[in-house]
C-alpha cells in the first residue's frame, strides 16, 4: 500500500483503537466502525496515490459514514468512562469549551456586539461558577441557552431588512421582521426552531407566488419590448402585441392601469431601472421615462383595441384570499395569513 | 449551595422555559420532571439512580420532531411531515448515546431525500406554469416550439408523480397554496395546458 495512504488510513486506526479499550468487546458502534475502516482499507489498497484514494473514499461516502459511527463510538467510550469507577465529574471549562469553540469560530465576530454579550455573559459565568452544576443552573436561570441561538438570529435579520426592500422583495423583507419577532418572543430552543422553520417555509411560498407574478405580468412583456428594442421587426412587434393580449386578457388592464400598479412599479423602481442605470450611468434613466418608453412601444406594436374584462380579474389569490394587484404590494410586506 | 441544590434549581428553571410552550415541549417537561422529583424525594440516591441522563436529551430529539411533523402537516407539506415522523421514529427507539446520533443520521438521509422530492415537484410545477404563459404569449411560427416545451414540462411532472392530473392541481391545496391563479384562471391555463397535450 502506497506510504501517504497508510499514514492516513493509520490516523483512522488508532483513533478506533483509543476508544476499543474504554468500550465492551461486544460492542456495535465498535463493530460498525471496523466494518467502515475494512471498506475504506480495501479501497485504499487499490489506488496508487493519495489523491485518488481520497477522491474514491469521498465519493464513496465512506468519510461522513466514518465521522457518524467514530462519534458514536466516542460517545459510548465517553458514557463507559462515566459510568467506570474512576468517572471523573466534567468542570466548568469543560463545559464552556464548546461556547468557546462556538464564539472562535463564528465569523464577521466584531459585528456582531449583541452577539459577543452573550458569549461574553456565559465566559463571565464561567469564571463565576465554582462547579459544572452551577454553571448550568446560571446558565439555565439567566435563558443564555436560548439566547444563544435566538440573538445571532436576530441580529443577522436586521441588516437584512433594507437590503430585501432595496432589492424589491417585499416578502423577504417581511420575512426578516417576523423573524426578529420571533427571536424576541420565544421562550424555548424548540418553539424558536419550530417557528423559524414555519416562517421560511410560508415564506417561500410567497416568494414564489410574487416571482410568478412578476414573470407573468411584468417580464414576459418586458422582455419582448426589449427585443422589439434591439431589433423592432415584424415578429418582435407581434411578440409585444401578443404579450400584452395576454395582459389583458389574464388580468383586464389598461395600459394606464397596468402601470400604476404598485408591485410592477416598485420591481420597474428597482430591479429593472437600477439595472440599466448601472450598466448605462450617463442615460440617468427614470422610472416615469422608462414606463412612457414602454407605453409608446405598446402604442406602437398593438393594433387591436384593449379589450376589458371583469375587474376581479385584476387580482391574485394568496393565502386563499383574493387580493387586488393594486394592494399586493402592501400585502406581500404584511400579509395576512389567517 | 451543594452541586445537587444548583442541579435542582437547574431543572426548575428548564421546567419553567418548557412550561411556556407545554404544547412543543411535552416529552422534555415529564422527563425534567421525573428527575426533579428523583432529586427531591432521594436526594442521596440521586447521581446514581439519576445515570447519565439520556433521556433528557431523547426528550428533546422527540419533540422537536414531534413539533415539525405537525407544523409541515398544517402547511400540507406531506413529503416533509413524512420525513419528520421518521427522524421522530428514529429518537424515539434509541437507546442510549451510542445509538442515537447513528439512528438519527440514517433517518435524516432519508428526509432529506423526501425534502429534495417535495422541492423538485414546486420546481417543476412552476416550470409547467412558466411553460404555458410562453405558450400563450407565442406568435405563431414558434406555437409548435412552446407546444413542445409545455408537453416536456407536463412529461417530467408526471415522472415524478405519476398519479397528477390537472384535475388534482386544481382542487388539492398541497398544488394550489404554490399558485396565485384563482379558479376561474386555473380552469383556462387547464384549457391551454390541453391545447398542447
Amino acid at each position: 500500500m502506497n506510504a501517504d495512504i497508510k499514514q492516513f488510513l493509520g490516523s483512522y486506526s488508532s483513533m478506533i483503537d483509543t476508544y476499543r479499550a474504554k468500550v465492551k468487546s461486544g460492542s456495535v458502534a465498535l463493530k460498525e466502525c471496523l466494518e467502515v475502516f475494512k471498506k475504506m482499507e480495501t479501497l485504499g489498497e487499490s489506488c496508487s496515490d493519495i489523491g485518488t484514494c481520497m477522491t474514491k473514499i469521498t465519493e464513496a461516502g465512506y468519510i461522513n459514514e466514518m465521522t457518524v459511527k467514530i462519534s458514536a463510538l466516542a460517545t459510548e467510550a465517553l458514557a463507559a468512562d462515566r459510568a467506570g469507577r474512576n468517572a471523573k465529574k466534567p468542570e466548568v471549562s469543560d463545559l464552556a469549551a464548546g461556547y468557546h469553540r462556538a464564539w472562535e469560530s463564528m465569523k464577521d465576530r466584531e459585528k456582531r456586539p449583541e452577539t459577543r454579550a452573550v458569549y461574553e455573559r456565559v465566559f463571565a459565568l464561567e469564571k463565576e461558577s465554582s462547579s459544572a452544576a452551577e454553571f448550568l443552573k446560571k446558565m439555565a436561570e439567566e435563558k443564555l441557552l436560548l439566547a444563544l441561538t435566538a440573538t445571532p438570529i436576530r441580529e443577522e435579520a436586521v441588516k437584512l431588512i433594507a437590503p430585501a426592500e432595496d432589492l424589491s422583495l417585499p416578502s423577504m423583507a417581511y420575512y426578516h421582521e417576523t423573524v426578529i419577532g420571533l427571536a424576541e418572543r420565544a421562550s424555548s430552543v424548540i418553539e424558536l426552531e419550530t417557528e423559524a422553520e414555519r416562517l421560511a417555509l410560508e415564506n417561500r411560498m410567497e416568494v414564489i407566488c410574487d416571482t410568478m407574478i412578476l414573470n407573468d405580468l411584468l417580464y414576459t412583456l418586458g422582455n419582448a419590448i426589449s427585443s422589439y428594442l434591439l431589433a423592432p421587426t415584424e415578429d418582435n412587434k407581434k411578440h409585444v402585441e401578443a404579450c400584452w393580449c395576454f395582459v389583458t386578457e389574464f388580468y383586464s388592464l389598461t395600459v394606464d392601469q397596468y402601470f400604476a400598479i404598485p408591485r410592477l412599479r416598485d420591481a420597474i423602481e428597482k430591479v429593472i431601472v437600477a439595472s440599466l442605470n448601472r450598466e448605462n450611468p450617463a442615460k440617468k434613466q427614470t422610472t416615469e421615462g422608462f414606463i412612457d418608453e414602454c407605453k409608446q412601444i405598446i402604442a406602437a406594436c398593438v393594433e387591436k383595441p384593449e379589450s376589458t374584462g371583469p375587474a376581479s380579474r385584476a387580482s391574485v389569490m394568496l393565502w386563499n384570499k383574493s387580493i387586488p394587484l393594486n394592494e399586493l404590494l402592501v400585502f406581500l410586506r404584511h400579509p395576512n395569513r389567517g | 449551595m451543594t452541586d445537587l441544590d444548583h442541579h435542582i434549581a437547574y431543572l426548575k428553571a428548564r421546567i419553567r422555559e418548557f412550561e411556556t410552550r407545554p404544547d412543543l415541549n411535552r416529552d422534555q417537561l415529564r422527563e425534567y420532571k421525573k428527575y426533579l422529583a428523583m432529586a427531591t424525594e432521594s436526594p442521596a440516591g440521586y447521581e446514581k439512580d439519576a445515570g447519565d441522563m439520556f433521556s433528557t436529551m431523547k426528550s428533546q430529539e422527540t419533540d422537536r420532531y414531534r413539533s415539525r411533523a405537525e407544523m409541515y402537516k398544517k402547511l400540507n407539506l406531506m413529503e416533509d411531515e413524512e420525513g419528520a415522523r421518521l427522524l421522530l421514529e428514529a429518537a424515539a427507539s434509541s437507546t442510549g448515546y451510542g445509538d442515537i446520533y447513528v439512528k438519527l443520521e440514517k433517518a435524516n438521509d432519508a428526509a432529506r431525500d423526501l425534502n429534495k422530492k417535495r422541492n423538485m415537484k414546486i420546481d417543476r410545477l412552476m416550470e409547467l406554469m412558466g411553460a404555458i404563459i410562453m405558450m400563450k404569449t407565442a406568435i405563431p411560427k414558434d406555437l409548435t416550439e412552446k407546444k413542445a416545451l409545455v408537453r416536456e414540462k407536463w412529461k417530467t411532472l408526471k415522472e415524478l408523480v405519476p398519479d397528477i392530473s390537472w384535475e388534482v392541481l386544481s382542487s388539492s391545496r398541497e398544488y394550489r397554496q404554490w399558485l396565485y391563479y384563482d379558479d376561474e384562471r386555473m380552469a383556462v391555463l387547464g384549457t391551454w395546458l390541453r391545447e398542447a397535450l
